[in-house]
């Protein structure tokens, strides 16, 4: 697994954003991160993750908003 | 650098055994103090200082710094190539490279990776091998093992040879990205005196060091998961409301006709009633009684006439259901049939073909096996055979055959043309029949209801006629009921299939929420990390500019001419003065500069590692190689610092006015162990050796 430069970490995080966007984040940095899971297939694993956040209305309307 | 000892890690000893140019076992032990952080290994040009560069490389990832190719192979690999080319048929020979690494509390791993070739054949052909990354006699093959002696998560020292859990562990503390930090090549610092080679090194190890190949990894597959999930919900997206609009029409055509047939039975139910009345009327006298009486008795036959002619009409239409499809295969069927018949003539049906083959030996004589051993009469194994013969006639296979030809005789038994015509016919005879009788009745009802109409009633009212026309208004109206009652039927079939369809939709669409939910957030994901990134970008050339600018400050030559160093957005790396000018430098700044660059981008990375150096002073002469000597003396504190340097630049000075390097780095006390490398007739082998270094300067 490589490591995760600290920069990058603090740029993904953000008190103003909604935490479950820097959950995703690095959850998804793991899975680039690491050989052993990308052979377990990159769509799967995104959806796995996205999966989890969808009924979260609240963090669904922020997105909506943010790509608007 | 001021790093902390806290996060050093170093590698305390290297042993390398038949490996490159170094035949047997060789042993360097390497500085972990704080102060005295040089080691040095001394080697005329070609003697083997990158190999062992090169093999710390190979050790600690298991792949090779240059790779090789068959096209770019020499004979020169990981395992001696004098000891691999004298190895004869059934001979093995073992390469091997362990380093034991070390952090604040001591040794944390002995990481060993080695090689066994073995001989197993004379010829003089040559392969390419992938793993010693050398061109080798082909009658060789290597095998590669790695093994890493650590503690366990209980805290007990085990044996690792697990490649992927070796490769984690290394990979945390030295990731291979960003391993040209501290396995440095001198090489490279020849690049930042050409301002574009500068900017490429300056691009990548910016990329590498942030780790930001894997953000964009991150935005490109949010990207296609997202397209991916558009993709999915397209082939199947109709609009739920479209189908509860039909639903609703279909509801309300539904609703509209019951309350046509509701309205329709009521007019239906006035009009009996009336004609009840009616009857009564005429019932009322004995002759109209008496043809009332005759009237009823007929109708009540023209009602069951009337529904025999239904019940022969339905079964002539599932006659014709039946009958078609079958009569459409038929011809199929009938050359099947024949190809079936054809096979079991010639026994090629399986379970033919097996109890053809049982018969043929029960029928030999002598009685024989096809393996061509002979048998008695009451031999036992006969009776066995039978038991399998009846097995087979039994099994699956020729059930399912059978059954299956059984079928197909039915169906062509059936769908012989003449058979179905004659079926049609009596069917059509049939309906005939019963609608003549109807009409004979008919008839007479028609001469019964004439005979009403001479009755002369009290009232002077013609019942007979009114009988006629209720009578003509009810079976118009039933007629009516019929008809709107097929429809309704249909309606209702309509309206349930909406109803189906619509719920399906309303339990995808349910999917679809969160599919669509799954597209806003990758979307925002993409979004925010493209953000993101072109700040980081920024960011870290301005970390790495600051401290590269600190390092070349602190130590550049005539340093006291620059100001700051600056990393322009396409990464051209620049010393300027306090006004800003960029100022040109000589070869000596230029390569402190990249020196500084990879002391600039340790800071960053937050690692503590050791830094080898291979040929630090690659092509520097004369007063540039002072200069440079002189950074190297005087940097790098609590660095574990390995210098692979050529014995001419080390211990002597060159025309141009350099002095040796080790003038600078010895009496600075920097020094903890000099080594050099020399040549070795080992087993008549010859190769190389490395001893210590202890000559006074």
């Amino acid at each position: 697994m490589v490591k995760i430069n600290k920069i990058i970490s603090d740029h993904f995080s953000d008190d103003n954003n909604p935490p479950e966007l820097e959950k995703i984040l690095n959850e998804l940095l793991e899975i680039e991160s690491s050989d052993s899971m990308k052979k377990a297939g990159m769509d799967k694993l995104y959806d796995i993750i996205l999966k989890k956040y969808a009924n979260n209305e609240k963090f669904v309307n922020w997105c909506d908003e943010y790509v608007k | 650098m001021n790093m902390s000892s806290e996060e050093r890690i170093l590698i305390k000893n290297i042993a390398i055994k038949n490996c490159g140019n170094y035949y047997g076992e060789h042993n360097i032990e390497l500085s972990d103090s704080l102060d005295k952080n040089f080691t040095v290994i001394i080697g005329i040009s070609g003697m083997g200082k990158s190999t062992i560069f090169k093999l710390i490389y190979w050790c600690l990832y298991g792949t090779h710094y240059d790779p090789k190719t068959e096209d770019t192979s020499s004979d020169q690999g990981i395992i001696n190539s004098t000891l691999l080319k004298s190895l004869e048929s059934g001979q093995r020979a073992v390469a091997s490279v362990t380093l034991d690494i070390h952090d604040k509390k001591g040794e944390k791993y002995v990481l060993s990776r080695t090689l066994t070739a073995t001989n197993h054949r004379e010829t003089n052909a040559k392969k390419f091998d992938e793993t010693n990354n050398s061109r080798i006699n082909s009658g060789i093959q290597i095998e590669s093992e790695s093994k890493m002696k650590m503690k366990d998560d209980d805290g007990n020292i085990v044996n690792q040879k697990d490649i992927r859990l070796i490769k984690n562990s290394i990979s945390k503390l030295f990731p291979e990205n960003l391993s040209d930090f501290f396995l440095f090549d001198g090489e490279k610092l020849v690049d930042f005196r050409n301002k574009s080679n500068a900017a490429e090194l300056i691009k990548k190890g910016i990329e590498k060091i942030s780790g930001l190949p894997i953000v964009d990894e991150l935005i490109s597959n949010s990207k296609k998961t997202k397209n991916s999930i558009i993709k999915h919900i397209a082939d199947k997206d109709v609009d739920s409301s479209i189908l509860a609009k039909e639903l609703q029409n279909f509801e309300d055509d539904y609703d509209e006709k019951t309350d046509i047939i509701n309205s329709k039975k009521s007019e239906l139910k006035k009009y009996l009633s009336t004609y009840d009345n009616i009857v009564k009327k005429i019932e009322s006298t004995k002759s109209g009684k008496n043809l009332q009486s005759k009237i009823s008795t007929l109708e009540k036959n023209s009602k069951t006439l009337t529904k025999e002619i239904q019940r022969t009409e339905s079964k002539m239409k599932d006659f014709m259901f039946d009958a078609i499809p079958e009569s459409l295969i038929r011809e199929t069927l009938e050359k099947s049939e024949e190809i079936f018949a054809k096979l079991e003539d010639e026994d090629k049906i399986p379970p033919s073909i097996s109890r053809g083959a049982i018969d043929k030996i029960l029928a030999s004589d002598p009685l024989r096996c096809i393996c061509g051993r002979d048998f008695d009469k009451d031999d036992s194994a006969w009776t066995k055979l039978d038991e399998i013969k009846k097995i087979i006639i039994d099994d699956d296979i020729s059930q399912g055959i059978t059954q299956g030809r059984g079928l197909i005789s039915q169906i062509l038994d059936r769908s012989i043309p003449k058979k179905i015509n004659d079926a049609y016919d009596e069917f059509v005879e049939n309906a005939k029949h019963s609608r003549d009788q109807k009409q004979k009745i008919l008839a007479e009802l028609d001469e019964f209801n004439e005979e009403i109409k001479s009755i002369e009633f009290e009232n002077d009212e013609d019942y007979g006629q009114q009988k006629k026309d209720y009578w003509e208004k009810i079976s118009l109206c039933q007629g009516e009921i019929t008809s709107l009652t097929e429809e309704w039927e249909d309606l209702e079939i309509k309206k349930s299939g909406a109803e189906s369809r619509l719920n399906k939709r309303i339990e995808h669409e349910k999917v679809d929420t969160v599919e669509r939910n799954k597209i806003t957030i990758i979307s925002a994901v993409e979004q925010f990390a493209a953000q993101k990134r072109s700040e980081i970008i920024d960011v870290l050339r301005d970390k790495t500019e600051e401290s590269t600018s600190k390092y070349f400050l602190e130590s550049a030559p005539q340093k006291e001419i620059f100001d700051h160093v600056k990393i322009s957005s396409k990464y051209d790396i620049t010393a300027c003065d306090a006004d800003g000018d960029v100022q040109e430098l000589s070869k000596g700044q230029s390569h402190v500069l990249g020196l500084s660059y990879v002391s600039g981008c340790r800071q960053i990375t937050n690692i503590n590692t050791f830094l080898f150096i291979d040929s630090p002073l690659h092509n520097i002469s004369g007063e540039s190689r002072n200069e440079i000597s002189q950074v190297l003396a005087k940097n790098l504190p609590g660095v574990q610092v390995v210098l692979f340097v050529t014995d001419s630049e080390y211990l002597q000075g060159d025309p141009q006015g350099a002095k040796p390097v080790r003038s600078y780095v010895n009496p600075s006390n920097k020094v903890w162990r000099e080594y050099q490398i020399i040549d070795n007739n080992d087993d008549g082998i010859r190769g190389k050796a490395i001893e210590e270094f202890k000559r006074d300067v």
